[in-house]
């Protein structure tokens, strides 16, 4: 199941080590009292995957947190796919100028 | 002048103008000598062309620049004036006018998007400039701004000799050095102009905007002055780290300062109008298309996925197929595969809701995903549907190795499996399903079913599970709750918790696991010995210290059955002592029954010689031994340690007991009144039955047919939000009737899902106590519920309540299927009250099917019999069917549901050979057959009737 590595932004084969550095990052940019519906997410993704066992179990038959409804989860699955900020170059933006001159 | 006669209203500059459009002058022309007839023919024209400018005074050359000027036709405007200023040379007059006509000339080409040709026509106007003392302030800006060479910066320096700097002029420099990266045509400015001097700062800034590090670049330029003509340049650094940290507000406004001159202009409004755009929008995705590099990811994932959930809801499968694909290569164009997976694991929630049929599903996931892989979601979804055990054989054998190639977590994805199809037996709760699925040989193996073992499947299959990965402590709590109903199934628990011992040295579990299978073998002796190790491992575990002294209690109630008193005080006291809150209710009943019935007992007054004696000399005795026990006690605790004394005194003989009895009923009904204020929560914990393993410690684990006997509203007290979970815990026969005077008055005041999940718990309580014996009730409040949310609550307390029911109710239940169930009606599938259907029974004394459904019992010898019946009378046989139809409660029903009856029923293997041949040997051509409804045609063909295969575009 994809979506706990979307929402943590890590790939399919990170370590143990690896899931639990990127969690602790994410919960000090969103802490339970400032976001708590996203530290919510965010600390069920980390719980389904945080080790092996539970990587595997996730890939064979999902993470058991998922709402029943599919309207539910596409809805999460367009949020964890919503395009994300990228750094973008000076020179890139002087790529995108002349697309944002035409009317 | 003009050989060209003119009309009186036309000036000279208007025909001139005519004659350059025609024709325009260019120098090759001149020198043409070829003697062609075209050569002739265009020479002749071009000496038309050229003799009016040739003629005309400086002055109307000058005014007919000016005019093409005014007309917007800057080339010929040039042209002209260049004529001029060659034939009579470069003139005060002239100059500012030629000046402006390249200027306007370069403007349209920028304008035209044709940057290159508007520089090289703007640095023609460069020769011009070499003396600047005529040129005005706006001639220099517009100068500037078109000429990004050197010449604008020589240019200006010159300028600024004789006249003020021009901020305007200076932000244009500022723009092209940024643009161009040309820093050193900074080296054409003055040192008295400071943006020579700002350069050296923004230079190694820009370096730092090239990495796209926006914000050390910011940090750099805040040595700029506030007025420097780069502002704009620390503006957009600004804005842009103020986007990357998600501060929305603060880079619009940054952005919003940004002049319209700015290079980066275009880009500045695109973002701030972006900015201001709600997420998640058409409007947002089509803004951020514009700026395609500021993102990552899919921008139209949100309507895509919307798009999705609808054609989900309208169960249209080829709209979900394409819009899958369409979602998973934007989101994921190097490898949409696990997307697409993932996609089709969401969709299954719509078969299970109903939405999609299951047939269209297996083509869409065949649809997507490559054979193997399609067949190996397919068989994990199947699992939870229908046959686990033959789905997670087929997956382990078929798909597990290439799913997870790496040994060691093939082994562990080979254990999940097998935990996962034991789990989903728990949560339904019908373990005899187990037993009775019939698995194909070469499954067995991978699911740990040895032949020829008497171990309960549940039990060998998680055993497997275990040995596979031994670190499953999850596996072991999974095993640990099993039922094992046999010796040779605590056994296998027993092995598999030693081992556990051993994997996990310091988790007490496993000892307290086991203390329990030792009761149940009433091993006593081993439990002892083992919680002792519990003890050691985990001294302060409440769980462990709760369990010791329930070991305490049980050998002290043992001792007490044998009036081994003198034994049974000690283990009391020690139980005591361990200051175990869960126990302390009931180490207070078992010394308080001590007290009463142990003629030893230091409370007791008890004379030997038999003469008429009281256990007490008088009830302030027996009071004062009864206030100390419960004094101890919350007001909880001490109603439960009365609820399961008072039994236990019933059960035992004694002095003076009706009165004891009395006095302690008395002490239940006042200690209940005065918690009438008794939360919710708090009540659901009062009337919770002991756990099973105090089944040896007192008569009665279940106290809540005492509590309801003497306070008929305490179960009024509990809210609509918890008061299921209490029905659940306390159902039994006993209870039934206060649960039912319970739920009947709630049901006068409730409304929405309040009303129909109290609607449902009606009926289940109504079929338990046999008041109903019909499902129709159920199929009432089914037809009324259309929102998924509150059919799937139905369907987990449907679940839950199963537990409680038998035979067929309880098999109801926890599928949530409320037809009759396979095996329940004895004339399932040929109830007929005619007498001529003799045709189908061979022997009269001896229907075949009698007892029982035909697939149940069908002898493979009577198949080609019954073929044979069918097919000399199919009308009666097609009859039959719809019959069969009927009594399986299937008119009407969607097709899935028909096709899940028959799949349950075909899973018998003589069945499904029946179907089969029944399918093939008659024709659906057949008038008889083609007659059929269609639930009928469905349920002997497996499909509706009509249905076409839809081509693949």
């Amino acid at each position: 199941m994809l979506i706990p590595y979307l929402l943590l932004g890590i790939s399919s084969d990170a370590t143990d080590a690896e899931i639990r550095s990127r969690y602790l990052a994410l919960v000090k940019q969103y802490p339970p009292e400032s976001a708590p519906e996203r530290f919510q997410r965010i600390t069920e993704a980390y719980e389904s995957i945080r080790s092996q066992r539970r990587r595997i179990s996730a890939r064979l038959f999902g993470t058991g947190a998922e709402s029943e409804s599919y309207a539910d989860q596409l809805a999460l699955l367009a949020e964890t796919l919503t395009p994300r900020r990228r750094r973008a170059t000076l020179q890139e933006l002087f790529d995108m100028e002349p697309q944002c001159l035409k009317k | 002048m003009a050989a060209i006669a003119a009309p009186a209203s036309r000036s000279a500059a208007g025909i001139l103008l005519e004659n350059i459009h025609a024709r325009p002058y260019t120098a090759g022309e001149c020198n043409f000598t070829n003697g062609s007839a075209m050569g002739k023919k265009k020479k002749k024209k071009k000496k038309q062309a050229s003799k009016p400018l040739q003629d005309l005074t400086p002055a109307q050359l000058l005014q007919a620049g000016e005019a093409a000027l005014r007309s917007d036709t800057p080339k010929a405007a040039v042209d002209v004036l260049r004529f001029a200023a060659k034939k009579h040379g470069l003139t005060p007059e002239l100059k500012p006018c030629l000046l402006r006509a390249h200027l306007s000339h370069a403007a349209q080409l920028k304008r035209q998007g044709l940057a290159g040709g508007a520089a090289a026509a703007a640095g023609q106007a460069e020769p011009l400039l070499e003396d600047v003392s005529w040129l005005t302030e706006a001639d220099l800006v517009d100068y500037i701004s078109l000429d990004p060479g050197a010449g604008a910066f020589s240019t200006y320096t010159r300028y600024v000799r004789y006249y003020q700097r021009v901020p305007e002029a200076e932000a244009h420099l500022a723009g092209h050095l940024f643009r161009s990266r040309r820093w050193a045509l900074a080296d054409h400015l003055d040192r008295t102009v400071p943006l020579k001097a700002e350069v050296d700062i923004v230079e190694p800034a820009v370096d730092l905007m090239d990495q796209a590090n926006w914000e050390t670049a910011l940090a750099g330029l805040q040595r700029l002055p506030r007025r420097s003509p780069f502002a704009p340049v620390r503006l957009l650094c600004r804005a842009m780290s103020a986007f990357y940290a998600g501060n929305d507000g603060e880079a619009a406004r940054a952005l919003g300062m940004i002049p319209d001159h700015f290079p980066l202009a275009g880009v500045s409004a695109c973002l701030a109008a972006l900015l201001s755009t709600p997420t998640g929008t058409d409007a947002w995705a089509a803004a951020a298309s514009r700026l395609p590099l500021l993102w990552k990811g899919p921008i139209h994932i949100r309507a895509d996925v919307q798009a999705l959930t609808r054609r989900l809801d309208r169960g249209d499968v080829h709209g979900a197929a394409s819009q899958m694909r369409r979602i998973a290569r934007s989101a994921a164009p190097e490898n949409p595969r696990p997307l697409l997976a993932l996609l089709l694991q969401i969709a299954w929630r719509a078969v299970l809701a109903d939405k999609l049929d299951r047939d269209d599903y297996l083509k869409l996931a065949s649809a997507l995903l490559p054979g193997s892989q399609a067949e190996s979601l397919l068989e994990r979804l199947m699992m939870s549907l229908h046959m686990p055990l033959t789905h997670a054989g087929k997956y382990i054998t078929s798909h597990l190795a290439a799913d997870f190639p790496d040994p060691a977590e093939q082994g562990i994805a080979h254990a999940t499996v097998l935990l996962h199809v034991v789990s989903l037996f728990r949560r339904i709760g019908l373990w005899e399903e187990v037993e009775e699925e019939p698995v194909p040989g070469p499954f067995r193996d991978a699911l740990g079913l040895a032949s020829g073992t008497d171990v309960d499947r549940a039990v060998a299959i998680t055993a497997k599970a275990l040995r596979l990965d031994p670190g499953n402590r999850s596996g072991y709590h999974l095993l640990a709750e099993l039922p094992r109903p046999g010796r040779p199934d605590r056994k296998t628990v027993e092995a598999a918790l030693l081992e556990m011992m051993e994997t996990f040295p310091d988790d007490p579990f496993p000892c307290l696991a086991l203390a329990s299978v030792y009761y149940e073998n009433n091993a006593f002796r081993k439990a002892e010995h083992i919680l002792e190790e519990a003890l050691r491992r985990a001294p302060h575990d409440h769980r462990v210290i709760d369990k010791h002294a329930l070991s305490l209690l049980i050998s002290a109630e043992k001792n007490i059955r044998r009036e081994k008193f003198h034994l049974a005080g000690p283990d009391i006291d020690r139980a005591g002592t361990l200051e175990s809150r869960g126990a302390a209710p009931y180490i207070a009943a078992k010394r308080t029954l001590l007290a009463l019935i142990n003629p030893l007992s230091p409370d007791a007054v008890l004379r030997q010689e038999g003469a008429q004696m009281s256990l007490f000399g008088d009830e302030i005795d027996f009071t004062a031994v009864l206030d100390r026990e419960l004094s101890a006690l919350s007001p909880t605790d001490r109603l439960r340690m009365l609820a399961f004394l008072i039994p236990d005194l019933e059960a035992a003989s004694f002095s003076q007991k009706k009165s004891i009895l009395k006095l302690l009923t008395r002490r239940l009904k006042a200690d209940l009144k005065a918690a009438e204020g008794m939360p919710g929560q708090e009540i659901v914990r009062l009337i919770s039955p002991l756990e099973k393993d105090y089944s040896t410690v007192f008569h009665q684990r279940e106290p809540a047919p005492l509590f309801l006997k003497h306070d008929k509203q305490l179960l009024a007290r509990i809210p609509n939000e918890t008061v299921v979970d209490a029905y659940d815990i306390i159902m039994a026969p006993e209870t039934l009737a206060s649960i039912q005077r319970d739920i009947r008055r709630r049901l006068k005041q409730a409304g929405g899902k309040d009303e129909i999940i109290l609607a449902f718990c009606l009926a289940v309580v109504r079929r338990l106590s046999g008041e109903s014996a019909s499902y129709a009730p159920f199929h009432d409040i089914l037809d009324q519920v259309h929102d998924t949310d509150v059919k799937e609550a139905l369907r987990r307390l449907s679940r839950r309540f199963s537990r409680h029911a038998t035979g067929s109710l309880r098999h109801a239940l926890a599928h949530f299927h409320f037809g009759p169930a396979p095996g329940e009606d004895p004339q399932f599938l040929f109830d007929d009250d005619e007498d001529d259907d003799d045709l189908f029974y061979f022997d009269e004394e001896e229907a075949p099917w009698e007892g029982g459904p035909p697939g149940m019992d069908l002898s493979p010898e009577l198949v080609p019999i019954f073929l044979e019946q069918a097919k000399a009378d199919p009308g009666l046989f097609a009859e039959m069917m719809e019959q069969a139809v009927d009594n399986m409660d299937l008119r009407g029903a969607p097709d899935r549901e028909i096709k899940e009856v028959r799949g349950m029923m075909t899973a018998v293997p003589e069945v499904h050979d029946l179907f089969d041949q029944l399918a093939r040997g008659l024709d659906p051509a057949l008038p008889e057959m083609a007659g059929m409804s269609r639930e009928a045609r469905i349920f002997l063909y497996g499909r509706s009737p009509g249905k076409k295969t839809r081509k693949r575009r």
